[in-house]
């Protein structure tokens, strides 16, 4: 029973993209057939994971999609250095199982002690066994005594005898299947294995009409002109930058042992500021720090260069306009990179507040001999005070590139909001709907977002 | 926020949906109904981290692991991390899911509830009966003298026989039978479900004191503990026939039968309990004398065939017939031959050249003889004695119409003849011996799991306990296995004072019902009917069951008669005629509805003897075990009775009776309860605090009016909500605390 690998995914694969296994196995017609996958951590003998499925009606293939698994292993880190988490490395095993049968086609013979006997070589069943004997065509009416349950009242290597008289057998060259009674099974886990398989945390799209197969080789980070893990475009565009001391961590796979330097360069290929910015990371995923500490006062680009022949290099775009709020998202991009987006013009913030009462006993006191309420009793008692805030942003003018990350920003999952102090927050964006504006129909794009804190101001009882 | 912590991490329960958990320990509303504390249908979202904790279960194909929706999953749920419900499991009993888009299992939500771990105890035993306990530490050889030890056995021991009532001091061994005390099965119980219990008040209760008598028709001991199963390996025994002269007979030469022959080799055992069955040599010492009419039983299956071996050209005359038969013989006395049904030969026209080989039949045959001694010569004995040697003997009888004849043959060559040889072919044999049914044994060994009650449900008997004691049980704080049990009003009294004034909600509607309009106008607590004459005669004359109450409450409203019911049958006690009060039980026809029975040791009356055997008389020197209903050495004067109230009358003269029944002990201020109560229901402000210094015996203040909780209803530990609860006012003798 030998296992074939129809189709399988990349090396590396953005964990929220299909990532489907397809086997085949020519016994897949057998009683009780499933086709097993069983998934381990790299390099691990304990099982995460264990998909059991049934041939597909038509193909007769194995299919399971392990992406929901995949994501369910990866997360996000708002950091800079090794992000493993947001990395997964697995072996897959695909086996199969089948419910224990022999088919014999030698004719039945009588037995020592006047019982049937089975010729089959290697048939493994042993003394005792319980089994279940199906007939082909017509061996009910033939040998009705054969058909059905039995025990195994002598076993050899290569014949059986159950406890059948021989002296009801009609015919005995109808052909049988021989079960265990219990349907006991035989499994193998391990047919064939891929080992050292990658996920990241990310999702892959060409674009909003087409999903596209995801470019494995471009990222994993092996060649001159390797992408990192994140949705900004190498390198015919560049991504506005709102000044010094706002980065953008671009995550990327790296490896053990290689030495990455990071230089900026402006467009004249000019070195704008001297290193070394060396980073020496282990295994898997890394974010880079990108921020010309320095005013750059022109448009860069920074390169990632590892000794191992990588090289990674994105262009930006210095944004020296006049600014009213230095208020900034930082978002997590498509492909688990951070970037960061300005709002420039001016921000309103905003709060709501709700409340919710109840009547409650009040006690009175004795004044003079008399009963009387007291002027400070709590009738109606607040038991409970919400303030919600939320910012209204506003973006400067904007090309047709940025425009389009501002889409990415709307729809990101993880956000904070940087304001003018410096201080980080996270936040979830209140936007359910937007215009991706384009430069040929609208000259000018300027857009703006509400957002709301993700943590509330505490408010005492 | 609200999460639900499991040993593997926390589920994160989904923003905006209720978290509604549920309160109590009893429902006034049915007295006997013990409830535990759960959740109604809680959602959990479906982000990667409850993905991973519940194991993917959205998918169809995904495979047990850590998390298995068939094994119990412990958890707390935690509120704002104050954790508001402990020692609870978890059930995943729906998922939800919906695609959007083209990503696989893209939306997905989990239903699960959380239900507390004293509920999962019931449900752990609701499927087991008593006789699934393994009781085999207490298997014990008896005779006689061990019956009489036993009577002054307390629960440590176990088990303590019962003395049945009789009307003379005569009594036959097998009508004892061994009584478990009603603790070791309550032990066992919660032990074999993983639990522990803690019952401060079972001293107090002497609930370590009742015994349940086994209640079937099953003797205290059997054959099988003289069985015997051995196996033989196979076995060719060859009849050679005599060699003749020539022309030695006209009309025919003679051909002789095969054996006996005596089964002497090729033995194995699988059953030899009590080492009577010598495998060397195929030997069964008899261990106990049977008379004449009485006998040891074989049961016996042989595989085997039986052949013609041809030494000479001869052809029979006739149709002949060979039979196989066993036999067991017993101190060298052959007993009646087992035959297998015949196989015949003829051919009158063939002389077979030698050597030929016929083979007359193969056979796989059941054989059930006895094994009997009614008398022999020249030592004439009556019956089997204790070491009578008992051993199987196989052969092959022929002849014509009647099998002990010799059968002829007609010589055909002219030099000597032999007719054919006789060669049986044993392949095996399986055989028992054990002695007959009716064999009155003297002694043998008690195997305890044959001696217990059938088919009574595991969780009915620790319902009956609990209805007896009016009992709570709660779970304790300190460990997730054990349950604290208390009596009701044990529980009630020791409950806190707590001020929930300021956490009514006044403005929300409370509604106050009286209780009594909640239950039917009788309330009867009552043993069950059985059908045993004590029983039937003093229904039949009072027309009730003998040990119940029935009460009457106050209201002219309501009407009806709600009955309470153990699994257990009441027990009548009459004086004999030696001076022993005994339970009226029949030692000779033992069947009945399960009984219990208190234990007040051993006492001495006059003397009883106690026959087994033929012929064995064993006098018990006046001691008895004196069990009853009534607890206290004076059966007279008793000091407690486990029936819930004053019988109509007994059958024997009580002098002075006891009031302390289950009913004044255990039940009264119950009914007190329900007579003049009434039930709020209203909603309370409560937060997680609240619920976690909550304790379901706590005494409610609310302004001038003091109440216990009945139940807390689907508190949201999701959101700060009203909490709907129910309320049932106090009964005037419960403790409260001190006012200054």
């Amino acid at each position: 029973m030998a296992t074939t690998i129809i189709a399988q995914p990349s090396v590396l694969m953005p964990a929220y993209n299909p990532i489907k296994y397809i086997i085949d196995n020519a016994d897949n017609n057998d009683p009780g057939f499933r086709y097993i996958f069983t998934i381990y951590p790299a390099g691990s003998a304990t099982q995460i994971a264990q998909y059991k499925t049934l041939p597909v009606y038509g193909t007769g293939y194995g299919e399971q999609d392990i992406s929901k698994l995949m994501q369910s292993l990866v997360t996000w880190n708002f950091t800079n250095g090794q992000v493993n988490e947001s990395w997964y490395q697995y072996d897959i095993e695909f086996g199969y199982e089948f419910t224990s049968n022999i088919i014999y086609t030698n004719s039945l013979v009588e037995s020592g002690g006047g019982d049937v006997e089975i010729q089959y070589t290697a048939h493994g069943f042993v003394l005792g066994d319980q089994i279940s004997i199906t007939q082909a065509a017509g061996g009910i009416a033939a040998n009705p005594t054969v058909e059905g349950l039995h025990t195994v009242v002598y076993a050899e290597a290569n014949l059986f005898v159950i406890n059948a008289r021989w002296d009801t057998v009609t015919d005995d060259t109808i052909n049988g299947t021989v079960t265990y009674a219990d349907l006991r099974k035989t499994q193998v886990l391990d047919d064939e294995i891929i080992e050292d398989q990658e996920v990241f945390n990310g999702a892959y799209s060409l674009g909003i009409y087409a999903q596209g197969e995801f470019p494995s080789a471009d990222y994993l980070g092996t060649t001159n002109l390797s992408f990192a893990l994140t949705s900004l475009t190498y390198p015919n565009y560049a991504a506005l930058v709102s000044g010094s001391g706002f980065f953008y961590y671009l995550m990327c796979r790296v490896y053990s042992g290689v030495t990455y330097t990071i230089g900026y360069y402006n467009t004249a290929n000019d070195q704008l500021i001297y290193g070394p910015f060396s980073h020496t990371p282990a295994d898997g995923l890394y974010n880079f720090t990108v921020d010309v500490l320095t005013h750059a006062n022109q448009d860069w680009y920074v390169d990632i260069i590892g000794d191992n022949g990588s090289a990674f290099r994105y262009y930006f775009q210095y944004d020296n306009r006049c600014i009213i709020n230095y208020d900034v998202l930082y978002y997590l991009d498509r492909m688990g990179s951070w970037q960061h987006f300005a709002f420039q013009l001016k921000t309103y913030e905003k709060g709501q507040i709700t409340r919710e009462m109840y009547n409650q006993h009040v006690d009175g006191q004795v004044v003079s001999n008399e009963w009387v309420y007291s002027s400070t009793a709590i009738g109606n008692r607040t038991l409970n005070t919400n303030v919600a805030y939320s910012l209204d942003l506003n973006t400067n003018w904007m090309d047709q590139y940025n425009a389009d990350r501002f889409q990415e920003l709307l729809t990101s999952p993880q956000v904070f909001y940087v304001n003018n102090d410096g201080y980080s927050y996270a936040c979830t964006i209140e936007a359910t709907s937007f215009e991706n504006f384009r430069q040929r129909n609208k000259n000018l794009i300027k857009q703006s977002v509400t957002i709301k804190l993700a943590l509330n101001t505490p408010i005492n009882g | 926020m609200v999460r639900i912590q499991l040993n593997t991490g926390y589920l994160d329960v989904k923003e905006g949906t209720s978290f509604p958990l549920n309160f109590s320990i009893g429902d006034i509303r049915d007295i006997s109904k013990r409830t535990g504390n759960f959740s109604k249908t809680i959602t959990l979202v479906g982000n990667s981290n409850n993905d991973r904790l519940l194991n993917h279960y959205y998918d169809v194909n995904i495979q047990a692991g850590t998390f298995n929706i068939n094994q119990l999953t412990s958890c707390d749920v935690i509120q704002d991390g104050i954790p508001v419900m402990t020692n609870a499991t978890l059930q995943l009993i729906n998922i939800k899911k919906s695609q959007l888009t083209s990503a696989y299992e893209q939306m997905v939500e989990y239903e699960v509830l959380i239900k507390e771990n004293r509920g999962t105890f019931f449900t752990d035993i609701s499927n087991k009966y008593l006789n699934d306990i393994d009781f085999s530490d207490l298997d014990h050889a008896v005779d006689s003298d061990v019956v009489i030890d036993t009577f002054d056995n307390v629960l440590a021991d176990g088990y303590k026989y019962v003395m049945p009532f009789n009307i003379n001091n005569i009594y036959q061994l097998n009508w004892f039978k061994p009584a478990i005390y009603a603790q070791t099965y309550f032990d066992r119980i919660f032990a074999t479900a993983g639990y522990t219990y803690t019952w401060d008040g079972l001293e107090a209760a002497n609930f370590d004191k009742l015994l349940i008598p086994y209640n079937g028709d099953q003797k205290i001991v059997n054959w099988n503990d003289y069985k015997v199963v051995a196996e033989n390996s196979g076995v060719t025994i060859i009849r050679v026939q005599e060699i003749y002269p020539v022309g030695f007979s006209f009309s025919g030469i003679d051909q002789g039968k095969l054996g006996p022959h005596t089964l002497t080799t090729g033995w194995s055992e699988t059953i030899d309990t009590q080492n009577l069955f010598n495998t060397t040599n195929g030997q069964y010492t008899t261990p106990q004398y049977v008379q004449p009419a009485q006998s040891y039983v074989y049961e016996a299956t042989m595989a085997g065939e039986v052949f013609l071996d041809f030494n000479s050209s001869v052809r029979v005359i006739g149709n002949a017939q060979y039979r196989v038969y066993l036999r067991a013989s017993v101190a060298g006395y052959g007993n009646v031959k087992c035959y297998l049904p015949p196989f015949y030969y003829t051919d009158t026209v063939n002389y077979f050249a030698s050597p030929t080989v016929i083979s007359l039949g193969a056979f796989n045959q059941i054989f059930t003889f006895n094994a009997s001694l009614t008398s022999h010569f020249p030592d004439p004995q009556l019956g089997i004695d204790v070491g009578d040697i008992q051993i199987m003997q196989v052969g092959v009888d022929i002849g014509y119409n009647d099998v002990n004849q010799n059968v002829h043959w007609r010589q055909f060559s002219a030099s000597s003849v032999q007719t054919p040889d006789i060669r049986l072919v044993i392949d095996s044999i399986n055989v028992t011996i054990r002695p007959s049914d009716d064999v009155p044994l003297v002694s043998g060994d008690v195997l305890m799991n044959r001696l217990i009650p059938e088919k009574i449900k595991q969780s009915d008997f620790i319902k009956s306990i609990f209805l007896m004691y009016n009992i709570y049980a709660i779970g304790d704080p300190d460990s997730q296995t054990n349950l604290i049990l208390i009596s009701r009003d044990e529980y009630y009294d020791s409950g806190k004072a707590v001020d929930w004034t300021n956490k009514l909600m006044k403005d929300k509607e409370q509604s106050m019902i009286f209780i009594p309009e909640l239950s039917n106008k009788k309330l009867r607590l009552s043993y069950k009917a059985d059908t045993d004459s004590p029983n039937t005669v003093y229904t039949g004359i009072t027309q009730e069951i003998y040990g119940q109450v029935e009460i009457t409450f106050e209201n002219e409203y309501v009407k009806g008669i709600d009955v309470k019911e153990l699994i257990f049958s009441p027990t009548p006690v009459q004086q004999t005629e030696f001076g022993a009060f005994l339970p009226l039980l029949n030692g000779a026809a033992p069947k009945t509805n399960l009984r219990i029975l208190y234990d007040n040791g051993e006492v001495i009356a006059n003397n009883v003897v106690i026959r087994s055997g033929y012929d064995t008389i064993t006098p018990t020197g006046g001691a008895y075990p004196y069990l009853s209903h009534f607890g206290g050495l004076d059966p007279f004067n008793p000091v407690s009775d486990i029936n819930f109230a004053v019988a109509q009358y007994y059958y024997y003269q009580v002098a002075q009776n006891t009031n302390n029944n289950l009913y004044n002990t255990y039940w009264r201020r119950t009914v007190a309860q329900i007579n003049g109560g009434k039930l709020l229901t209203a909603y309370f402000l409560l937060n997680e605090i609240d619920i976690q210094l909550m304790e379901l015996n706590d005494k409610i203040r609310i302004d001038n009016s003091w109440w216990s909780i009945n139940k807390i209803i689907d508190y949201n530990a999701n959101d700060l909500v009203p909490t709907k609860v129910e309320l049932i006012s106090l009964e005037t003798e419960i403790d409260l605390p001190n006012f200054g």
